[in-house]
């Protein structure tokens, strides 16, 4: 009931006629668009590298390199001994090859389609699956394989992920940064608005606290009709993000999903992203209160 | 109810406007402050109705010494006191009937009980039909009868008013004084403050005097 009244209780000061603040919603649209669009980006493409990492984690690829003149008996032959190797190493629960079909699809985008990888030099592959424990000896495998199959390469993925991780740290501290830096904005357009208010209307303001209102009766009529401004600000920068995250979204859907990452968003991701006009709301309501009970205080 | 003693007054650093003034008001008194333009009647008002605060000497308000007031104790003691300013000071996008609700919404009485004791009270001051009407659309004396509603709706102990009849003439001033007298017999403490001495006469109330600063008391007062 309260925060009814707080968004629907009477003002006292005519606030709504202040020249400071008929631009408001229209700075908070802008700040609460940018800031979610930013949001969206960051949580889009943390996403897809977190599908990429996750995709990655738990498994190991084996590159054996083809010998020129070698037989496909011989290449076999190879293959085999080292899938018996890894099959045979605790912590490892699956090792198959990577069809050569597969391999095909897989560079499809790039080398076209009907390409035969045979007739290129391209490593054979095997696909290891780990088991959750034990932890396989790395050092001990590679050892292992580089004897039984020479030139073998174990690549457990470590280099990549960790990029992957660095770029999703980065992406997220920049959209922390970008979105921290939007709502210093519109603290700043609150504050400077707010002020305004308070000079325009010093007259009112001295006969209200003569006739014996608080500081927080006074803060409360600056709190409501910040709250009203926040509101119709963030109601339209919010329309404007999801028309643009809709146009995005058909776009992605029309692409090759082969060329591209996961692109999707979640429940949870809408819900992220529709906290950001509940925050700039409580924001510019609490930016209001704190500008008011400061000013009041120097005033009188 | 009131006490000044020893009080001075100045605005920032300029001279002195009230000087070493005492006397004590109980209450459920009627008092006229008089004096000339510039005796010093509104600032003592002020310090009365704690828009100011002395520079020194001692002010005691319903028992309370002003000065040791804290910021948060100030607006309870305010809705005690009601003030009829001097140019009424109402706000101009109210309405009648909301510049009246004022001190009962700063008070946090609910909207019903708020909309029956306004009504009331303005029919009880002749403005019935202008409860919406704006400020600017009401003559003087409508203004004037707007302001003295919203200074006794929250029924205060004491009542303040500056030059309350400054703006009407001399039959309806005698007839504001009759309604302040009203209110003074159901007990609630008047000090009117004015610089027409003609008015004052109509009434066998003691007046505090004061020149250049200085509070007087006139033979007047020995006679009531």
């Amino acid at each position: 009931m309260q925060k009814f009244d707080m968004f629907s209780g009477r003002l006292d000061l005519p606030l709504s006629s202040d020249p400071a603040t008929r631009l408001l919603p229209w700075i908070i649209s802008v700040m609460v668009f940018l800031a979610m669009l930013m949001l969206a980006g960051a949580l889009v493409l943390t996403g897809a590298t977190s599908s990429w990492e996750k995709g990655l984690s738990g498994r190991y690829t084996v590159q054996i390199p083809p010998i020129e003149g070698e037989s496909t008996v011989q290449v076999d032959q190879r293959i085999n001994r080292a899938i018996q190797i890894l099959e045979r190493t605790p912590g490892v629960s699956a090792a198959r090859q990577v069809p050569p079909a597969e391999v095909a699809i897989s560079l499809e985008p790039w080398l076209g389609a009907g390409t035969s990888v045979v007739d290129l030099p391209l490593p054979h592959l095997i696909d290891v699956s780990l088991a959750d424990r034990p932890a396989v000896n790395l050092e001990q495998l590679r050892e292992q394989l580089g004897l039984a199959v020479k030139d073998s390469v174990v690549d457990d993925h470590g280099a990549w992920r960790r990029q992957i991780k660095e770029l999703i740290y980065s992406l997220q501290a920049l959209a922390g940064g970008v979105i921290l830096l939007i709502a210093g904005c519109a603290v700043s357009a609150v504050v400077f608005a707010t002020r305004s208010g308070i000079a325009v209307h010093h007259d009112i303001l001295i006969v209200l606290h003569l006739i014996g209102a608080t500081d927080n009766y006074i803060a409360r009529q600056f709190q409501r009709h910040a709250l009203r401004l926040a509101f119709k600000g963030g109601v339209v920068g919010a329309l404007l993000v999801g028309a643009t995250l809709g146009i995005f979204f058909k776009g992605v859907a029309e692409l090759d999903p082969m060329l591209m990452p996961d692109l999707r968003f979640t429940l949870w991701n809408w819900l992220i992203l529709l906290a950001v006009p509940v925050v700039i709301c409580v924001i510019a309501m609490r930016t209001a209160r704190a500008t008011v009970l400061r000013e009041l205080r120097r005033i009188q | 109810m009131i006490r000044f003693e020893n009080v001075g007054m100045r605005y920032g650093t300029g001279p002195e406007v009230l000087s070493d003034i005492s006397f004590g008001l109980e209450s459920g008194s009627f008092r006229f402050v008089t004096g000339p333009s510039g005796a010093g009647k509104s600032s003592m008002l002020k310090l009365m109705y704690l828009a100011e605060r002395p520079s020194r000497g001692l002010i005691r308000l319903f028992d309370r010494d002003v000065s040791g007031l804290s910021r948060n104790e100030m607006p309870a003691l305010r809705r005690q006191i009601g003030v009829v300013f001097q140019e009424f000071r109402l706000i101009d996008h109210l309405s009648a009937f909301d510049n009246v609700a004022l001190p009962l919404r700063v008070a946090g009485m609910p909207e019903d009980i708020i909309a029956k004791h306004v009504t009331e009270l303005l029919s009880w001051v002749g403005l019935a039909g202008q409860l919406d009407a704006r400020p600017v659309t009401l003559s003087g004396g409508q203004q004037q009868r707007v302001a003295i509603a919203r200074a006794v709706i929250g029924r205060p102990q004491l009542l303040l008013a500056d030059e309350p009849t400054g703006n009407v003439d001399d039959a309806i001033a005698v007839r504001l004084l009759y309604l302040f007298e009203e209110l003074n017999k159901v007990g609630t403490t008047i000090v009117i403050a004015t610089h027409n001495e003609g008015l004052v006469s109509h009434f066998d109330y003691p007046v505090l005097h004061l020149e250049d600063g200085i509070l007087t008391t006139p033979s007047r007062n020995a006679e009531i």
